[in-house]
């Protein structure tokens, strides 16, 4: 299933990446551009939909720079796999930072008539209501990025945080947070999903900032083992006798080993996440106002006779497979990545 | 290895008692009275009106004028006695509204863990057996990406090619609705013909993991010192396969069949969902969509529970299979 | 007709990257209720070996040659009909590692399994069957119960043992078996193996513990790198090695020669399936040009021995015979110092002359390194004639320490003088190489070789590092004989030892032979392989050192042997 492939198809890819790594530090200049799209800006725009993000889009910016430039060396080694998978998430990113760019209508407002199939002027068709279905996936995309990508970064990299700080620190608070690590992913995460959103109520705030609580775990878990098996390099212990600084010691020796594996780690919970946005609002639960496309499927199937009729095949199909896409595109390239790392690091699986 | 246990114990517990306790606050947590705020965001949602009666009825059961830890006792002495509250959308205990949905759930989510461990040990042993012949690479590869698909999305796949497009599979519901059966074979049969493809969604979602398991455990074992004793003993390959490696491989599978219920947990809610099958997670959904916080917690309970069993069932049988591990 | 023949049986590993060549081409039989040992260093392919006879080599392995068992081949053969043979005719005895018995099922019930599948019997008889056998290798029937993890490393073993005596193989292979057992545990499993040897069971006894395999076989095979190098009977092998490799492997044992010190073998076995030639050579301290180029075969040696090497073993290097010298005294009277001599020294020996002052030991020594000429005999060496041949002027040739520190160098010439003395007079090299050698020579006797050492008189060092640089000056013109006359006997206590572990140090890495003369009994016993007993010019006991000094024939040696005086802790 997996090959190595030579390098020579991969030189705009790479050029690319190596031209993120360079102006990441522009970003909050570029952020209100509305000019000439720069390669570099696209994939920042991306910040300015996580608007709604907590994080210090700086302190991430950074750390996307140390993740790139840890990534983009083994980055020939890709798989056939792996490439598509990069190309088909970059295709939906594309989708959903242009979105007004390639629909002629707004998701919001009616602008045809019900259940119009596939045709010209609406090129999958439109809804029940008379929405464009076609502008919908690409604003939809949006929301799956967004949760996917927020979910992920927060908890993958604020859980790796307190794991390694715990793991550095050690004693009482390691040992708690053991325990509250090893309740919070023995609860059965979706029911509560649900319950808690429910009570909750169905913004978007709040369904990221449950997933977030039930996502840090694994990330903690794993960034803590791997911070007590480093804690014991006597390269450490030469350091800290030459009188190094704890901070040092994080940023230098450990945060650059750890970070590989979190990197992984980070696909897979916006996997995760954009699976339980989509459930969420499947079932209902999620921002009614939000086209995200676990609401389209929400609504179609909703459609009391959806499937007695030929709407389901503009209506229920696109939102289905643009998921299915996203999640196996992310699956190809989290398999690919756990490859290559893994000789050079052996990852810890948790305990 | 007692260590484990000790901390396995703690681990149910706590997770059982956390859900207890968030089972509690939630609807505490809402501003106001969760019971004056019924209103409906979605379309098509009806609108629960519930009458001065309902209200004090809930405000006593809650005890929503009383101090928190009474509440709390209260609550407890409550989940002692099964009382789980009445449901306000069903009008009934919500004991018995479980009791009417949780057999159908039950129902699929065991038939798809006893097909999905026989399939998954079945073919994952095939594998091991033939890991390098080509056919095995493809049969990898394609358990590999059906894992990455969600259970849900992959119930809607086949709900719509076989229940839409080809007609095979009905569209919803566990039984025909007024249905005449002519013996329990045809009562049988027909909730088998509803169950198929919720079970088999269920299945294919659960296969994956307990092939790649299977399979990297025996291939693992293959390699240990004892299977060359028990070869050299002459012992012919079909016994060292099934009483040597199989035996030694197919404990970490056991573990794991125990824990799938648990895992399946999150999955079934979505799947029923999808199929509109009438066990629990479908009325959890409308539950929650209905505001009917009784309902919700109960359902909650039972799931937490059911895990817990299954855990400590796990356990129990992991100790009499392996003797390594100290009971 | 033996019960199992090997016909040049090769087993090659094929992995991605290379060919390991575990097994290329050996052959042996075993007769029926023969022990026969292998024994060899870890790498040396003897598991291989074990492994290909019951057929349990990995997929990647290609087997080539003939197992034969009672006259049927069984080495090609596939599995169900492999399955025939195993555990009923030939039985393996594992080493017992951590995972060797399935973890999950009781003892008992592995130990059972093969009788209940071959033996056709009922449960009950297996079950006290194995009772019995449990019996038989010391443990108590209750422990049938138990599993593994709850059983010692020794009584595993034994379990092991007793699973593969179970349905009473012809042939039983033990596999390292004594390996992890500490040394109570090793003396019962050798004397249960001895008492299986006595009720009829053949074996085939393979480890790298050579004392443990001469202690229960009858015959050896010594395996080197896939090939055997060496067999014979046990006693032979251990007190007169033929091969260069069973020398140094007997020599590292510790228990073998008691009072003999340990010295390894240097060097490392090679890799790589580019060489062609014996694969010992870049070890050997004998080595021809052909070494490098083809692999020796196994060739018969006499007296039920087979030895593979190009020069037939360990090949011979000086031989003298017929000597005789006589002094004539002042009073017209003759002192017949060497009275009918013959010797023989072997190559990377150290072959001792012990004897009193006046036994003519030194005499022997001169003549030998072809100081003094003798009224008759001859001395050979690598096949040229010593007198007249003018082996100390040329490198591989004798060299000669003698007993006087202070005479051996002069007093007016510096250490550097000194020592480059014999590549001056034989022209041998420019200035600067004549520096370098002197260096080497002085490292290799522990002497600083900066230029203020080496700009030092003779007349100012003290007695044992003029005799060390005595032996850098013999070292310079790197010897395949060195004679060393006493050297020790004029200095102290300390300075003896050093200069002696020094010598055996540089004799082991070398590779050249020695022979040490001296009246020290208990000194020679470290060092010496041989020793050779002269009284009144005639050498009246000669043999392995051992054998000489444990258990003497001659009376004059059994005196000399107890005339060592001295407290001791134990009585002789």
């Amino acid at each position: 299933m997996i090959k190595d492939t030579d390098a020579s198809g991969n030189a705009g890819i790479l050029s690319f990446i190596q031209a993120l790594n360079i102006n990441k530090t522009n970003i909050i200049n570029r952020v209100n551009r509305i000019g000439r799209v720069n390669r570099i800006d696209r994939v920042n725009r991306i910040g300015r939909v996580n608007r709604i993000g907590r994080v210090n889009r700086i302190d991430r910016v950074n750390r996307i720079n140390k993740i790139v430039s840890s990534v983009s060396k083994p980055f020939s080694r890709f798989s056939t796999e792996g490439k598509i998978g990069i190309f088909g998430i970059l295709c939906i990113i594309l989708m959903a930072v242009f979105a007004p760019v390639i629909t002629t209508y707004s998701p919001q407002r009616i602008t045809g008539d019900s259940l119009e199939p596939p045709g010209f002027g609406h090129i999958l068709g439109t809804d029940e209501l008379g929405m464009d279905i076609w502008s919908q996936i690409c604003y939809g995309a949006r929301m799956s990025l967004t949760i996917g990508l927020a979910v992920a970064f927060i908890s993958g990299f604020g859980g790796g945080a307190i794991g390694i700080l715990a793991g550095y620190i050690g004693g009482y608070i390691d040992q708690g947070l053991m325990r509250v690590i090893d309740v919070t992913m023995a609860l059965p995460s979706f029911p509560l999903l649900i319950v808690i959103s429910a009570f909750l109520g169905p913004s978007i705030l709040n369904v990221i900032l449950i997933l977030v609580l039930f996502s840090w775990a694994k990330p903690a878990r794993i960034a803590r083992s791997q911070t007590l098996s480093l804690k014991k390099n006597s390269y450490i212990i030469a350091a800290r006798n030459y009188g190094a600084k704890p901070f040092y010691l994080l940023w230098r020796h450990i945060l650059p080993e750890i970070l590989p594996v979190l990197f992984v780690l980070v696909i897979g919970i916006s996997s995760h996440a954009i699976v339980a946005e989509a459930g969420l609002a499947f079932l209902g639960l999620g921002d009614p106002t939000s086209k995200s496309w676990g609401m389209m499927l929400n609504h179609a199937t909703g459609f009391r006779s959806i499937y007695f009729t030929p709407y389901w095949q503009w209506w229920l199909l696109p939102p289905l497979f643009m998921l299915i896409f996203l999640l196996l595109c992310l699956a190809f390239i989290s398999r690919d990545m756990e490859r290559i790392l893994d000789p050079k690091l052996k990852i810890k699986k948790g305990f | 290895m007692v260590n484990d246990r000790n901390s396995f114990i703690f681990r149910s517990l706590s997770t059982l008692l956390v859900i207890l306790v968030i089972n509690f606050f939630l609807p505490r947590m809402m501003p106001g009275d969760p019971f004056s705020t019924t209103s409906a965001d979605d379309v098509g949602e009806e609108i629960i009106v519930m009458t001065e009666e309902q209200h004090l009825y809930y405000v006593n059961y809650y005890g929503l004028d009383r101090p928190l830890y009474e509440q709390f006792l209260s609550y407890m002495k409550n989940l002692m006695t099964g009382n789980l509250g009445r449901s306000i959308y069903y009008k009934m205990p919500v004991s018995d509204v479980i009791m009417l949905h949780l057999p159908w759930t039950i129902l699929i989510v065991v038939s798809a863990t006893v097909i999905s461990t026989i399939s998954g040990v079945v073919l994952g042993t095939l594998s091991a057996k033939n890991r390098k012949k080509g056919s095995d690479r493809i049969m990898m590869t394609g358990m590999i990406a059906f894992a990455e698909i969600p259970s849900f999305l992959l119930g809607l796949i086949l709900l719509l090619i076989f229940s839409v497009y080809f007609r095979l599979f009905p569209l919803a519901g566990a039984v025909t609705p007024f249905a005449h059966y002519n013996g329990p074979t045809d009562q049988v049969l027909d909730i088998l013909y509803h169950a198929f493809l919720p079970v088999l969604t269920l299945s294919l979602s659960q296969l994956t993991g307990v092939y790649l398991l299977t399979r990297n455990t025996l291939i693992t074992v293959t390699t240990k010192d004892y299977i060359r004793t028990a070869r050299a003993k002459g012992l012919g390959e079909k016994n060292v396969w099934i009483r040597h490696a199989l035996r030694n491989a197919l404990l970490p599978v056991v573990t794991r069949t125990g824990f799938m219920i648990g895992i399946m947990m999150g999955g079934v809610v979505l799947v029923e969902n999808v199929f509109s099958y009438p066990g629990i997670g479908m009325t959890l959904r409308s539950a929650v969509v209905g505001r009917d916080y009784p309902l919700i917690q109960g359902i909650l309970l039972v799931i937490a529970v059911s895990i817990l069993i299954c855990n400590l069932l796990v356990d129990k049988i992991y100790g009499k299979l392996d003797p390594r591990v100290v009971i | 007709m033996s019960l199992l023949k090997i016909n040049n049986l090769k087993c090659h590993y094929l992995t991605d990257i290379d060919t390991v060549k575990a097994v290329d081409g050996i052959s042996f039989e075993i007769e029926e209720r023969e022990i026969l040992g292998i024994v060899g260093e870890s790498g040396s392919g003897k598991t291989t070996v074990a492994l290909g006879i019951m057929g349990l080599l990995p997929e990647n392995t290609a087997v080539s040659g003939e197992i034969l068992y009672r006259n049927e081949v069984i080495s090609s053969l596939p599995e169900p009909e492999m399955d025939r043979f195993r555990w009923k005719d030939i039985a393996i005895v594992f080493q017992n590692g951590l995972e060797v018995m399935n973890p999950v099922l009781k003892v008992g019930v592995q130990v059972m399994e093969p009788m209940i599948k071959h033996l056709d019997i009922s449960p009950e008889k297996a079950r006290s069957k194995c009772a019995d056998l449990f019996r038989t290798v010391g443990l108590d029937p209750k422990w049938m119960d138990s599993y593994p993890h709850q059983l010692s490393g020794g009584m595993r073993q034994r379990v092991l043992l007793a699973m593969a005596l179970s349905c009473d193989p012809k042939l039983l292979v033990l596999d390292e078996v004594t390996s992890a057992l500490d040394a109570f545990t090793r003396k019962e499993i050798r004397d249960l193996l001895v008492d299986l040897q006595k009720n009829g069971y053949t074996m085939l006894v393979i480890s790298h513990d050579i004392t443990f395999v001469s202690s229960v076989a009858s015959r050896i095979a010594v395996m080197y790198s896939g090939k055997v190098i060496e067999t014979g009977p046990v006693r032979d092998i251990l007190v007169s090695p033929l091969h260069p490799y069973t020398r140094g492997l007997v020599h590292s044992t510790p228990d073998i020669f008691v009072y003999k010190d340990l010295w390894g073998i240097p060097g490392d076995v090679p890799s790589g399936d580019e060489f062609k030639g014996c694969p010992f050579s870049p070890r050997c301290t004998q080595r021809i040009d052909i070494c490098n180029k083809t692999s020796p075969v196994l060739v018969p040696a006499g007296k039920g021995r087979e030895i593979a090497c190009h020069r037939g073993g360990i090949a011979g290097l000086l031989a003298a015979k017929n000597l005789n010298f006589s002094y004539r005294l002042p009073d017209g009277e003759y002192l017949q110092a060497v009275n009918n001599v013959n010797l023989e020294v072997m190559e990377g020996e150290v072959l001792a002359i012990v004897g009193q002052t006046g036994s003519g030991k030194s005499t022997l020594a001169h003549i030998l390194a072809d100081v003094i000429r003798p009224e008759c005999g001859d001395v050979l060496f690598t096949g040229g004639n010593v007198f007249g041949g003018n082996y100390g002027s040329r490198f591989n040739g004798i060299q000669i320490v003698f007993q006087d520190p202070f005479s051996s160098t002069s007093n007016r010439f510096t250490v550097l003088d000194a020592i480059k003395e014999p590549l001056y007079i034989n022209k041998i090299g420019s200035n600067g190489d004549r520096l370098q050698m002197v260096k080497s020579a002085l490292e290799l006797v522990r002497l600083p070789s900066n230029d203020n050492f080496l700009r030092k008189y003779c007349g100012e060092l003290s007695g044992g590092q003029r005799q060390r640089v005595a032996l850098a000056r013999a070292m310079v013109m790197e010897p395949k004989l060195l004679i060393a006359d006493e050297i020790t006997s004029a200095l102290d206590v300390s300075t003896s030892a050093n200069i002696l572990r020094l010598l055996k140090g540089l004799q082991n890495r070398r590779g050249f032979a020695m022979i040490y003369i001296s009246h020290d009994l208990s000194l020679t016993l470290k060092i010496a392989d041989r020793i050779a007993v002269m009284n009144s010019g005639r050498i009246i006991e000669i043999g392995n050192s051992h054998d000489v000094m444990l258990s003497p024939s001659d009376e004059y040696t059994k005196r000399l042997v107890g005339s060592r005086i001295g407290l001791c802790c134990h009585t002789h």
